[in-house]
């Protein structure tokens, strides 16, 4: 079944296909992962995929690999409530599909949602006891990278999505 | 006669349009007062910072309105967790005033965007947030545009945006 498994990744990331990656957000940054649900982690997803919303979780902000497992709670604007689960890179990704009754989690961080979400959207990311409530709400960004930078705080990014604060 | 009747038309014609100018001046005329600082940064700034400047929306450098704020959009990098500065705020004013200069608050980008289109707003690509002229945010705003401040507005309207800093 693992053809099954890697046809279906195929299918979902194949927007991905063809994307040249030369936004100069992404344009330096290595594609680590080899085209699955883990390559790329901390890169702005939507700039190739087509999906609602998408990010990388990290335990500390100073960690070079994402934490597996952590829950991302999302409420929408409508009070939808959607909880992906991040994959061992660390991604999550929330994918509209019609036709369904609720959120349906997927394989791999995947977490496939009956509707669009509507902004503005409050963000809970937990694991283990830990909890982050995001302080700001996201008002049309469905790319977490986009303002959590890789490269760190500046005037217009703020850290990495991270659990555990450091001294 | 003719004469008589030549009057008669033209006292009709300027009691028209006395009666036109008295119907335009039914319309908003509240005059953008200049904007004040300081009340900006005692009670709007807190609303309009969690409301509006979030990173992905007026805390962006280069936007027609642009916001710094403490969690979005900061003036130099080594800001960044700290408060909001009194020049960020300054320079806030400054792009609100710099949005829509020489119309009357009613009709002010500032006003009308946020506004429900029901309501007499405008399309905003950050969808509809007041949903009619009572809403705390619209009042705050206005207040403050027309230098009639209205606290109990601003901090009601911060009270619903509002994101606590830690979670119990």
């Amino acid at each position: 079944m693992s053809w099954l498994r890697g046809a279906l990744l195929l299918l979902v990331f194949a927007p991905a296909v063809g994307c040249r990656y030369d936004d100069p957000r992404v344009a330096d940054l290595p594609d680590t992962g080899g085209g699955s649900p883990t390559h790329r982690p901390g890169q702005p997803c939507l700039l190739c995929h087509d999906f609602a919303i998408a990010g990388t979780i990290y335990q500390r902000a100073s960690d070079g690999r994402g934490v597996q497992g952590a829950a991302v709670a999302i409420t929408d604007d409508a009070g939808h409530e959607m909880v992906a689960t991040s994959n061992s890179a660390g991604n999550f990704y929330l994918e509209v599909r019609s036709g369904l009754g609720a959120p349906q989690p997927g394989r791999q961080g995947n977490l496939r949602i009956p509707w669009e979400p509507v902004f503005p959207l409050r963000i809970k990311v937990s694991l283990g006891g830990l909890e982050k409530q995001m302080r700001t709400s996201v008002h049309r960004e469905g790319s977490c990278s986009i303002c959590h930078s890789l490269n760190g705080a500046g005037t217009d990014t703020v850290s990495k999505i991270f659990l555990e604060d450091t001294p | 006669m003719r004469a008589l009747l030549w009057t008669a038309m033209a006292l009709g014609l300027l009691a028209l349009a006395v009666a036109l100018t008295g119907c335009q001046s039914a319309e908003p005329t509240d005059t953008l007062a200049e904007l004040d600082v300081a009340t900006w940064q005692r009670q709007v700034d807190p609303y309009v910072g969690a409301r509006c400047a979030t990173l992905d929306c007026h805390g962006m450098a280069g936007r027609p309105l642009r916001i710094y704020s403490e969690l979005g959009l900061r003036l130099r990098a080594e800001l960044r967790d700290q408060p909001i500065t009194a020049e960020e705020q300054r320079l806030n004013v400054e792009s609100v005033a710099g949005l829509d200069p020489g119309v009357a608050a009613a009709s002010h980008l500032l006003l009308r965007k946020p506004l429900a289109l029901a309501a007499g707003g405008i399309a905003h690509k950050g969808t509809q947030i007041w949903a009619s002229r009572e809403d705390p945010g619209y009042r705050c705003l206005y207040g403050w545009m027309i230098a009639t401040p209205d606290a109990a507005a601003c901090s009601a309207a911060y009270e619903l945006v509002k994101i606590p800093a830690a979670t119990p």
